[in-house]
């Protein structure tokens, strides 16, 4: 019961995402399906706890009841859609990248990667299914919102300590961290809702969805981008198998799984857009873009990451060039005027003050190329990268865009942990391979996209689709 | 082109242990020729439990304590001679704590410890090498433990070995294939390592990595005639690279997957909370909260133990739970008022006088209270 339960949890926001993507996707592109399945579970993982934001602040409970009323009324009202709106087709050949027949090694290959693919989500499946809550922020400021909420059927409010107190706590509440974004916790109210009880193994199922979501966006943007089926799942593959990823999964309750899932599809779609120009990638990079600091606070850094991105985009390079320097100088000013008790991205000014960590070098060092959280990525970019900046037209052409998004968020995160008080959490471990889980899907995205590359100007393998006129 | 890449994987692996036994064997001193010292009947010496040997094997059972303790006597050995230790456990229970101690002969009352932190002990190959003082001349060699009263430890062996090539090997595949459980720490990062590894499995794989294509490099350098580069062979040597990294990592969580269902399965939500790793304040805060109410009481936490108090502070949500930051003091008397509770969770700097009545938030600060429930892990107290 309880099984079922929680599959008709996760079930209506996986309908609920996937057949209003359905909508916007236009028919016979490279794996339509995996795309419009992968992309909409996240979708409507992300957009569900917007819509009992929305509810409760119409002053209506959070129930069953009336959010699944509402998810079911959305779902149905795209099925109905469906049967008004007829089927498009606006794939150039290039772009639809259809399968050409594979090899039997080929197969073999691809057969072999979705097996170790199935398994680790099953390993991973089991574990959630078995495991109570367990991690440390997770009891700290996640779930014990989504508890409150839970009991209340609404969302209470929490406040900082101090607030609390002054206030004598009365219709407020506290954690260790109040002004998180709601998303997560209401993720969780949502299962918990589902299953008629506060179950702390469950509950977690979207974790596990989530990853199986990143897994389809990432292989079927991958064969939009121009990759072979082949390429696209061994990459998909590796992704998949990333230690620190499968923990976040294994051990759920973090938002940082998410964040970066939402970020990197937000990357693919933006890549996937700047070389198609199809309209409904630019939507489904803002709607993941945009939920990027919904999910957590540095989710605005990731947000904002698409700025120069953009730019370069829509400028010559001279004027992107000339707006970065703009920029900059901006934001030394803001650290010089601004009052020290301004909070960015969650964080007080005087704590993202600069001043260089040596010791957070290591941290990154030890964490990214001698740790085993993301197995051989860190030397799959050290080589792909150079080699991508040594291709005529690639990273400087082709990529420029993406690679400008995900350079800006890199060099955040190296600011975050180099020159504030955040090298401390580089060092030990505690914030330096966390903060890489939002980095490291939409890295390997560009590696991957950089691979195919290389193998395509070897003369093997399909060139990566180009841009449209 | 697969022929090719397995060719330069095997070459590759040939290297990659090649290299681990010839440069990184453990360093001998010239002319040492030691025979291990091995676990058998006139070796092992019991020194608390009660043991049978049978077949070579000694059932130890643990005392009244839970306590078990055996010797591997020998005369005095030096240490560099001996880099292996070799541990195997038949059925050990679940929960026991394994702990190997060791001395130098000319300082028996210092012994140096070291927690065995991998839960898998049929066979243990350990790289004595990296234990900290694991130096100069051993005196005794114990293994300590810890479980329940009346546990049976089956030891099969605790010997300790000179270098040799196999052994090395033995005790890099003890390190990939060790299993800990998940800690707090796992959230974090996941190093792939244990405490006394002798490599990081990223180390290894990247050195299998590049040993691979060094070997497709020579073979293409050898067969110029007939072989051109390929970037797929790369590709493939890459992936296989990957994939055995992966392997070692699949094979971890399975091992924890099958801990998870032996600690957890079939169990309702509470009581996996009852079973897991917080088991003993679960079960004090569940039974605490049957005594609060209403349901918004204000419910302040002290504890001095930044994991403990937090922990109860989760478990007592969904009532309005006030938990001090880490580092921040309790609030003050004035903002307390008549029908909170303050929870005490050990080790509190607050004392409750239940005779008196009276809670003293600091030794100057002491306030009217009730009880309200006791049990082992801490105290709630309603504040009058």
């Amino acid at each position: 019961m309880h099984m079922l339960s929680a599959a008709t949890g996760l079930a209506l926001p996986v309908l609920l995402g996937a057949l209003w993507l359905g909508q916007l996707v236009p028919v016979g592109g490279a794996a339509r399906t995996v795309l419009v399945w992968g992309n909409g579970a996240l979708l409507g993982l992300l957009l569900l706890p917007q819509l009992m934001l929305g509810l409760d602040g119409l002053g209506i409970p959070l129930t069953f009841l009336s959010t699944g009323s509402l998810a079911t009324a959305l779902v149905v009202l795209a099925l109905i859609s469906r049967l008004f709106v007829g089927k498009r087709e606006n794939w150039t050949p290039a772009q639809a990248n259809r399968q050409s027949a594979m090899t039997p090694l080929q197969k073999l290959l691809f057969i072999f990667c979705l097996l170790l693919i199935a398994l680790r989500l099953a390993t991973l499946g089991l574990e959630i299914l078995g495991r109570p809550l367990f991690p440390w922020d997770a009891t700290t400021h996640w779930a014990t919102k989504a508890k409150v909420w839970f009991e209340y059927h609404r969302i209470v409010p929490f406040v900082r300590k101090g607030e609390w107190l002054a206030l004598g706590g009365a219709g407020v509440f506290t954690d260790l961290h109040p002004d998180y974004p709601s998303t997560i916790p209401l993720l969780q109210v949502w299962m918990n809702l589902a299953l008629g009880q506060w179950n702390t193994s469950l509950m977690n199922l979207p974790w596990l969805l989530c990853l199986a979501a990143l897994g389809c966006a990432f292989y079927a943007q991958l064969r939009i981008a121009g990759l072979n089926a082949v390429l696209a799942i061994v990459f998909t593959y590796l992704l998949l198998s990333m230690p620190l990823l499968n923990i976040h999964v294994a051990l759920a309750g973090y938002a940082d799984l998410f964040l970066g899932a939402a970020y990197c599809c937000a990357l693919m779609a933006f890549h996937n857009w700047v070389t198609t120009r199809q309209r409904w990638q630019a939507l489904l990079a803002l709607f993941f873009a945009i939920a990027c600091p919904l999910i957590k606070d540095e989710g605005l850094i990731w947000l904002l990451t698409f700025v120069p991105a953009h730019a370069v985009l829509m400028m010559s390079k001279r004027e992107a060039a000339k707006l970065f320097l703009l920029f900059s100088l901006l934001l030394v000013l803001l650290f010089l005027v601004a009052p020290d008790d301004l909070v960015i991205a969650g964080h007080p000014i005087d704590h993202l003050a600069p001043t260089f960590h040596a010791e957070g070098i290591t941290g990154i060092v030890q964490s990214v190329w001698l740790h085993d959280n993301w197995h051989l990525l860190g030397y799959l970019l050290l080589v792909v990268i150079p080699l991508g900046l040594f291709m005529p037209g690639a990273m400087t052409g082709t990529y420029l865009e993406i690679s400008i998004a995900l350079g800006a968020a890199v060099a955040g995160f190296l600011f975050l942990f180099l020159f504030t008080g955040f090298g401390v959490a580089a060092s030990d471990f505690t914030g330096v391979g966390r903060l890489s889980i939002q980095l490291a899907p939409g890295l390997l995205f560009l590696g991957a996209l950089l691979c195919n590359e290389l193998l395509a100007r070897d003369g093997v393998g399909t060139r990566p689709a180009g841009r449209t006129a | 082109m697969v022929r090719i890449a397995i060719l330069s994987l095997l070459l590759g692996a040939l290297a990659v242990m090649a290299g681990l036994t010839v440069f990184f064997a453990p360093p001998t001193d010239a002319g040492q020729a030691v025979s291990p010292v091995y676990w058998n009947a006139t070796t092992a010496r019991v020194e608390e439990g009660v043991a049978t040997i049978r077949d070579g094997e000694m059932q130890l059972h643990l005392n009244e304590r839970g306590q078990g303790t055996v010797q591997l006597a020998s005369k005095p050995v030096m240490a560099s001679a001996y880099p292996y230790i070799h541990l195997s456990l038949e059925d050990a229970p679940q929960d026991l704590h394994v702990v190997i101690s060791w001395n130098r002969a000319h300082d028996p009352h210092s012994p140096y410890t070291y927690i065995v932190e991998n839960e898998l002990r049929q066979s243990l190959w350990l790289a004595a090498t990296e234990l900290r003082e694991w130096t100069g001349e051993l005196g005794a060699l114990r293994l300590y433990f810890f479980g329940r009263p009346g546990d049976i430890v089956r030891i099969r062996d605790f010997s300790i070995f000179p270098p040799s090539p196999a052994r090395q090997l033995l005790a890099i595949f003890s390190d990939l294939t060790e299993y800990e459980s998940w800690n707090r720490a796992a959230m974090n990062s996941y190093a792939g390592v244990a405490q006394v590894s002798s490599f990081y499995p990223v180390a290894l794989a990247l050195a299998f990595l590049l040993l691979s294509l060094a070997a497709y490099a020579t073979l293409l350098l050898l067969n110029r005639a007939r072989l051109r580069f390929n970037w797929h062979v790369v590709g493939l040597i890459f992936l296989a690279c990957w994939i055995s990294l992966d392997l070692v990592w699949q094979n971890r969580l399975l091992h924890q997957l099958a801990d998870t269902y032996r600690t957890f399965f079939g169990k309702s939500s509470q009581e996996k909370l009852a079973a897991g790793p917080d088991a003993s304040l679960y079960t004090f805060v569940a039974a605490a909260k049957r005594h609060l109410s209403p349901r918004d009481a204000r419910v302040f936490v002290s504890s001095s133990d930044e994991y403990q108090g937090q922990r109860a502070a989760y478990f007592l949500y969904p009532f309005n739970v006030f938990w001090p930051e880490p580092g921040r003091d309790f609030p003050p008397r004035n903002l307390l008022r008549s029908g909170d509770y303050v929870v005490l969770v050990r080790p509190t700097t607050m004392r409750f006088d239940r005779t008196r009545k009276k809670l003293a938030l600091t030794p100057k600060t002491v306030i009217a209270a009730e009880l309200v429930f006791a049990g082992p892990q801490g105290t709630v107290v309603r504040i009058l």
